[in-house]
């Protein structure tokens, strides 16, 4: 069916039926081809999106469950203030093959949402659904941190 | 006049250059510059704009080889990294890795840095020594530094000089004669971290990997491949998968029914209603309980004795030898004796395997990621009768290999060149096979399963007078293809790190049974040391523990070379060995490898959190690597070995029943995750001999030094991989 969809604040318009996937409407219709296909079974993490302000494995999402709902995808990850993950990604030098780092990176969007100063327990457990076969996973670590010091720098400032 | 970089390398005259590049280029990074150029060199162009372009034929996996051949260049041209782009070179003999016989356009071994260390180097110094000759005559005055930076040439920090102005005099140039390449006490570049180039386009998911290739037009074709390896199609019906709209074509091909449709997910719809009939007799006796009854009566008989040294480089070399029983009759020595197994691994990358390929304008164009790009264009030549110039092969940047993009029979490429001259849809619109993560990790190229029996004699002063050492297992490496194989007939990768053990033992004897079955295997990240070198360092624990000598002390005791100590002895100080268990019950593991000339011991701490419960505390690695170039990318490939490695020892498994693997996707393929991730440390040797490769060698150690301080805690020897599968649980 034809249907509106907004995506990173820009409206689409699009024909695709109900159970079609998020993933494959993402990227084969509309052509954001940063999320990515890993598992196609919620085991992997690299499609992550947010769908409001919650983490969303769009591989098994359908489209009919995303009705009127606010998604992101790693396109529109710089227009949020959760963007400096971006730069903490670059600046701790994160990515290997890269591959999986778009579904690392809005799952620690909406784990910061949540926790903006969260414990290792807490980017364990919103990190721990994300496989990286090159084995970043200490650097995300490190660059998950150096985001919420800074976050929590500038709020106690601002106090 | 200013030549264009075909008439420039075809006039040159010069032994720098290795080829002429007959195809062009696929640009990577860098927007490409309609200007002639300067290109000294087939790796290297230089714009009139100042737009320096470097181009690698190694694939680019994550192991940062674009960053580390780049800042070659930079650090002899004198221009600024990040004024760099690096661009993936077309297949040519020109990017051939002369470490393999035949010099194939490949990368594996970890041998890039090691073959392309002092070519890049020329290209930059060829450049700059012509920069310097042509600002000198324009100045009319001896120029002794130029730095090239935002399409200037500054001289001597002083004149500064458009580029543009000296493309004219640059034309003219021999390439020179001699180049003087920096000293390392003037380098700027090599030896500093660098951040990966190109990093920013993998935050923000702009960077085109296979999968992500737009070509318009473009229709999916997926493929149901056979449940259980060797299965043959007796009967299918497609009237189903028709009928579902959006599925355009569904045919047969050799290896199983392709699907065509206009995206992934109606061609994955279309393959799930196919109605098939598979006749699954070929492979209803094979399992791995089966392959491994065979491999034990094997394992008691004498084997291919392995006593050469074939290539140069691998410095494997036996000498005649009593073996264990007999020295120990002689010398009054104990004989001690054990088996130990590594199983079938997928390598699994993110990224499941994929390829476009469409033809334009007489041209086959063919996208893919790959690291085995020779292989690769001679499998679509062959698999469609054309010849070798009308097929174009374009270097993608992979999401993952682990190996297994550089197939020696080039499986998936091969499957879209079949899909691409058999469909009728291919005739007017561009072919993207996408592989599910279920055909990845059922399809096989797996790892070898591996079973191995050690025994030594022990001399009652505690050193060890004999080692034999029978490996069981198919070949990795298909002698078709990639002739490794020696006189003996035996695959050299199988014995890595056992032909060449970094003991000094006089007495050793090794040999081989390689097997066959219906299981296809090829080589994984670190080859045969992935199995290898758990088995001979679980062993030489269990000798030092016989010996009743400090497993650190041991391994020195008998190193052969002082690099062996020293990554040994820094691992143990940084790791602050406590002698294997300590009173407040931290358990430590050592192990210690040599990857064709890189050197790496481990040394694991872990903890016990329950009965059969263990925390990975931390990994130390001490490495050697000779001069290194990127501190940063060394340190990254060694985090990158120690998870891959850990999702292996912990949970990696193929387990086969009835011919058919039991595991399918991530679910029953565990990797390791985020929350177990233990600390890792890379501590590097400093040091001025020539660089060694990174990227496979933090794979081989992990295992070995896990499993021994897990086996202090537990009180018995792990000699079996995954230990998951023995009840072990890492939290």
């Amino acid at each position: 069916m034809v249907r509106k969809m907004v995506i990173n604040n820009e409206e689409y318009v699009l024909d695709a039926p109900d159970d079609m996937p998020l993933l494959w409407v993402l990227r084969d219709i509309l052509e954001l081809t940063g999320t990515k296909f890993g598992c196609g079974k919620a085991q992997c993490g690299a499609c992550t999106v947010l769908i409001n302000d919650s983490p969303a494995r769009s591989c098994v999402t359908p489209l009919s469950a995303v009705a009127h709902q606010e998604i992101t995808t790693i396109e529109g990850l710089a227009n949020l203030p959760e963007s400096s993950l971006q730069y903490a990604w670059v600046e701790h030098n994160v990515p290997q093959c890269g591959y999986c780092q778009s579904g690392q990176l809005m799952s620690a969007a909406a784990l910061l949402r949540q926790h903006p100063n969260p414990t290792d327990a807490e980017i364990d457990q919103g990190m721990s659904g994300n496989i990286c076969r090159c084995g970043t996973y200490p650097r995300i670590k490190k660059a998950i941190k150096s985001v919420s010091t800074i976050s929590s720098d500038v709020s106690s400032d601002s106090v | 006049m200013i030549q264009s970089r075909r008439e420039f390398l075809t006039t040159a005259r010069n032994g720098l250059l290795l080829g002429i590049m007959g195809e062009s280029v696929t640009s990577f990074a860098a927007s490409v510059d309609q200007d002639p150029e300067f290109s000294p060199s087939n790796f290297l162009s230089i714009s009139p704009s100042g737009a320096v372009r470097v181009f690698v034929g190694q694939g680019e996996m994550g192991q940062d080889i674009f960053s580390g051949l780049a800042m070659l260049v930079a650090e002899e041209l004198n221009t600024p990294l990040d004024e760099v782009a690096v661009v993936a070179a077309p297949v040519s003999p020109a990017f051939g890795n002369s470490f393999f016989p035949g010099s194939p356009q490949m990368t594996a071994a970890s041998s890039s840095i090691k073959v392309f260390y002092i070519p890049y180097r020329n290209a930059g110094a060829a450049a700059r020594q012509m920069l310097e000759t042509a600002v000198s005559t324009m100045l009319d005055k001896s120029v002794n530094r130029i730095l090239l930076t935002n399409g200037e040439v500054v001289c001597d920090d002083n004149d500064r000089i458009p580029l543009k102005l000296v493309m004219p005099i640059l034309a003219d140039l021999p390439i020179p004669d001699s180049l003087k390449l920096k000293e390392p006490s003037e380098f700027q570049v090599i030896g500093n971290p660098q951040r990966s180039i190109g990093v920013e386009k993998k935050v923000n998911g702009t960077l085109g990997y296979g999968m992500d290739v737009k070509v318009p037009g473009a229709m999916t074709a997926v493929v149901a491949h056979p449940p259980s390896f060797g299965a043959q199609i007796t009967h299918f019906d497609s009237s189903t998968a028709l009928a579902i709209p959006g599925v355009l074509e569904v045919l047969r091909i050799p290896t199983g029914i392709a699907v065509i449709g206009e995206n992934y997910w109606v061609a994955d719809s279309g393959k799930k209603a196919l109605d098939i009939d598979w006749d699954e007799s070929a492979g209803q006796n094979l399992s791995t309980e089966g392959i491994l009854e065979t491999y034990r009566e094997l394992a008691s008989k004498p084997g291919q004795a392995f006593t050469f040294n074939p290539i140069p480089g691998m410095d494997y070399q036996l000498k005649p030898s009593l073996g264990p029983d007999e020295y120990a009759q002689h010398n009054g020595a104990v004989t001690i004796e054990s088996e130990f197994i590594a199983p079938y691994l997928a390598h699994a990358p993110m990224e499941p395997l994929n390829c476009t390929i469409f033809e334009k304008d007489g041209l086959i164009h063919v996208h893919t990621g790959t690291h085995y790009q020779f292989a690769d264009k001679d499998a679509v030549v062959k698999t469609l009768g054309v010849d070798s110039s009308r097929v174009k092969l374009h270097t993608l940047p992979m999401g993952g290999s682990f190996g297994r993009r550089a197939c020696p029979k080039s499986d998936w490429i091969t499957e879209a060149a079949q899909i691409f001259k058999l469909a009728q849809t291919a005739r007017t619109n561009p072919i993207k096979l996408v592989w599910s993560r279920e055909d990845d990790i059922t399809g096989g190229w797996y790892r070898p399963l591996v079973l191995s029996k050690v025994s030594a004699a022990l001399n009652q002063d505690g050193t060890i007078g004999s080692w034999a050492q029978r490996i069981v297992g198919q070949p990795a490496i298909d002698h078709e293809t990639l002739s490794f194989i020696g006189p003996e007939n035996i695959d050299l990768t199988t014995v890595d790190a056992v032909g060449n053990l970094v003991y000094d033992i006089q007495d050793k004897v090794v040999d081989v049974h390689h097997t066959e079955n219906l299981v296809p295997v090829q080589w994984m990240r670190s080859v045969g040391h992935s199995h290898n070198v758990f088995f001979v360092e679980t062993f030489m624990n269990e000798l030092a523990d016989e010996a009743g000598v400090d497993q650190v002390t041991f391994r020195l005791n008998h190193a052969k070379d002082d690099r062996v100590k020293r990554v040994l002895q820094l691992a143990a100080e940084k790791g602050q060995w406590n002698g294997g268990l300590s009173s407040d019950g931290k358990a430590h593991g050592v192990s210690v490898h040599e990857f064709y000339g890189t050197y790496v011991a481990n040394m694991a701490e872990v903890i016990q959190v329950a009965e059969n419960k263990f925390k990975i505390v931390k990994i130390v690695f001490g490495v050697d690597l000779g001069t290194v170039i990127n501190p940063d990318a060394v340190r990254a490939q060694m985090e990158s070995g120690a998870v891959l490695a850990l999702s292996s020892t912990l949970y990696g498994e193929i387990d086969i029943d009835r011919g058919m693997p039991k595991q399918s996707n991530f679910d029953t393929y565990r990797p390791l995750r985020f929350n177990q991730c233990p600390d890792i440390e890379t501590h590097i040797v400093s040091s001025d001999l020539p660089p060694t490769g990174a990227g496979e060698t933090g794979v081989p150690s992990v295992a070995p030094a896990v499993c021994n301080a897990i086996a202090k805690l537990r009180g018995e020897y792990l000699r079996a991989l995954p230990i998951a599968k023995q009840g072990i649980e890492i939290v």
